[in-house]
């Protein structure tokens, strides 16, 4: 993959376009001094073709000729000049020149160039009269008379090319200046960005604490990448957190529990003991090793769960009536051992988007917690409805001991036990309510807990409603 | 010797106590959670903690931070899932005097809490040597000038409490606090009882009494008998 710099690529775009345009600006600058020379170059020339034209006179002679007087005459040693009378004689002409090439092109702005000795030339075409005894009666007579004059350009070619000069140095100071500037800016441009980079380059496997720079906020371009990072790394930390802390709970309740059986074996060998105790003994292990189980089949189910919430739930229905009329079956026995009553209020047709496994479970732990928690002889009231969101609600109602309001608030956290009495004795793993949780989430659902101490308690569930029609069907198909 | 041990999984704990009862034989009493324990722990009658460190309401290092910001001394040993590095030194800088990670072995745990309990008292070998006395915290036997004594488990806890207090008057209440839990119905006249027959088993033979009765204060081991060290 190939990498590239945006502050390399901002200064190359900045210098190029700036490069343009002076360079379009220093043209223009020579072309507008080019033409200012040329103008002032004509003038001089006429000026000078003018003061040669004003050297014509009488020659004094009897004919009554034109001459030229080359005497009074200071011109430009380099400068050439040619006059002539018009179909008349060659009246004079400058030292260093051979005299106009036979084949002298004259615009019409009676200009020519030309070249002499390797030299470019620019002259002028004069046409004007030139009276001899103008006083004399008659007028005297008229001659027509034609100056040619040039003079050498390279005056002018140099200063042009100075001037060119001048501009290109110009040009480049210009664009070093800029370059540089820029440079120095977008580097300090880029700093919130290099800070952020840092900080992020800090996150490791160890340490996923991350906190995106002041100044990376500040940056309107960069504060949704800030955003962004902060939101994911809270997110990734806390999954990670919580993750930890289960691992380390889960070894916790892991270790304990095989901690438990080895200690009751060991006590059991410890000395000589009737048949009778040890058969006592290994009963008691039995059932701490069925505790056992208990416990990792539910962090299983947990963990299943989570996956399930990751990757996203397959979609399934199941008539809510039947399956919870199923889990009462299961539990009434348990029940009626603590003369608890269970009461269940359901329409006929109702289903939810659960598998059956799930929503039994998720019932199970419910009805089992509402019978370990109820006073003797109380009752317990399950209500299942249609809400007006087109939810099915589910509601748990016993009467009973209650749960304190500070440990509420993290009821259905794994492995939390608010009060030791409350689930260790009745054999709880901790795990029940975390796992009903799990459930209700995995498929989109919400759970609440309510609760008075001596009062009683209330769980309320809200589960996606499913089409009953074909949830019908489909439990007819799988029987 | 009496052990307190704050455990919130109930088998677990009777299993320990259990262990400690029909081994060393020691008075044990039990706390499901951190505040209770906390409490028990305060009263200073116990001569080692056995304390797990995930309770509810008070964990197992508030616990013991709390304990020794009370200024508490009895040794504590930590019940630990987490042995990493960190943890342990945790652990002993806030007050911890050992620590064993679950699962433990039932057999290691009872040493320790032997060896504690020993240090605890300023003596660093499980044979405890006062006068011509010799008494073997591990087998539980006890000589004296070389004959051996059979003792009631009752009597021996007696004896053994004497042992780590040499010279020193032990009242009656004392000897109620450390060698029985809160289970036990506590009559002073049954110690008295328990008394008479340990000084009876243990002056059998011999012209000086190893128990001296101080009225209405209590009893004290004499330790100035003619030395005949081992």
């Amino acid at each position: 993959m190939k990498t590239y710099s945006i502050t390399r690529r901002i200064v190359a775009v900045v210098l190029l376009s700036e490069l343009v345009l002076t360079g379009a600006m220093s043209v223009a600058a020579v072309l507008y001094a080019r033409h200012q020379q040329l103008l002032s170059f004509e003038v001089m020339l006429r000026g000078r073709a003018d003061s040669v034209f004003g050297a014509v006179g009488d020659a004094g002679d009897k004919e009554d000729t034109l001459a030229l007087d080359t005497y009074s005459l200071d011109l430009p040693k380099n400068d050439v000049y040619e006059v002539r009378q018009d179909h008349g004689p060659l009246l004079g002409r400058s030292n260093n020149w051979t005299g106009i090439p036979a084949n002298l092109e004259i615009a019409r702005d009676n200009s020519f160039s030309l070249r002499i000795n390797g030299h470019r030339y620019r002259g002028i075409v004069l046409h004007g009269m030139r009276s001899v005894d103008s006083l004399e009666p008659g007028g005297g007579i008229q001659y027509k008379v034609t100056v040619f004059y040039a003079s050498p350009t390279r005056p002018i070619e140099r200063a042009l090319r100075q001037s060119e000069k001048f501009f290109g140095f110009i040009d480049f100071l210009l664009l070093l200046g800029t370059g540089f500037v820029l440079v120095l800016l977008l580097r300090r441009a880029a700093q919130p960005l290099r800070t952020l980079a840092a900080s992020a380059a800090l996150v490791n496997a160890q340490s996923l604490t991350f906190a995106a720079p002041e100044e990376a906020y500040r940056v309107e371009e960069l504060a949704p990448l800030a955003s962004a990072l902060d939101t994911a790394m809270h997110g990734i930390e806390r999954a990670f957190t919580q993750q930890r802390d289960f691992l380390s709970d889960a070894a916790h309740e892991l270790k304990t529990a095989v901690t438990l059986v080895k200690s009751s074996l060991q006590l059991l060998g410890s000395r000589e003991r009737t048949i009778r105790e040890y058969a006592d003994g290994l009963d008691l292990c039995l059932a701490d090793c069925a505790r056992m189980e208990e416990l990792v089949m539910k962090m299983l189910t947990l963990a299943r769960l989570e996956r399930l919430t990751a990757i996203g739930a397959q979609p399934a229905r199941t008539l809510i009536r039947e399956c919870v009329a199923d889990v009462v079956t299961q539990v009434e026995s348990l029940a009626q051992l603590r003369g608890v009553r269970m009461d269940l209020v359901a329409p006929e047709l109702l289903a939810v988007h659960l598998p059956t496994d799930d929503l039994e479970c998720l019932m199970k732990n419910l009805l089992l917690n509402a019978v370990q928690h109820s006073s003797a002889s109380g009752s317990i009231r399950i209500r299942i409805f249609e809400t007006e969101e087109e939810n099915v609600c589910i509601t748990v109602t016993d009467v009973g001991e209650g749960i304190a309001p500070e440990h509420l608030s993290r009821i259905f956290d794994r492995f939390y036990r608010g009060d030791a009495s409350r689930s260790r004795n009745t054999g709880g793993t901790g795990l029940g309510l975390a796992i009903c949780k799990a459930i209700v989430e995995a498929y989109h659902g919400s759970i609440n807990i309510e609760s008075r101490v001596a009062e009683g308690t209330t769980v309320t569930v809200h589960l996606p409603k499913a089409s009953e029609v074909s949830a019908a069907k489909e439990q007819a198909i799988a029987r | 010797m009496r052990v307190l041990i704050i455990e919130d999984e109930k088998r677990l704990a009777e299993n320990l106590a259990k262990a400690l009862r029909e081994g060393p034989g020691y008075a044990v009493d039990l706390a499901e959670d951190g505040e209770i324990g906390l409490q028990l722990a305060r009263d200073g009658v116990y001569d080692l903690v056995l304390l797990d460190l995930m309770l509810p309401v008070l964990n197992g290092m508030q616990v013991l931070s709390r304990l020794r910001r009370y200024g508490e001394r009895t040794p504590v040993l930590v019940l630990t899932a987490q042995t990493g590095k960190a943890s342990v030194i945790e652990l002993l800088n806030a007050g911890a005097d050992d620590y064993l990670g679950k699962p433990f072995d039932l057999g290691e745990l009872l040493a320790r809490i032997k060896a504690l309990i020993r240090r605890g008292k300023g003596v660093a070998r499980p044979e405890i040597h006062v006068g011509n006395l010799t008494v073997d915290t591990l087998s539980m036997a006890v000589l004296r000038e070389g004959r051996s004594i059979e003792l009631s488990p009752m009597e021996y806890r007696i004896l053994e409490y004497l042992m780590h207090h040499p010279g020193i008057v032990v009242s009656k209440k004392e000897l109620l606090e450390h060698l029985y839990d809160y289970n036990w119905e506590r009559h002073s006249n049954v110690i008295e009882a328990h008394i008479s027959n340990l000084r009876r088993k243990l002056d059998l033979g011999f012209e000086e009494p190893a128990v001296e009765t101080l009225r209405g204060r209590g009893y004290r081991l004499i330790a100035s008998q003619r030395e005949h060290r081992l």
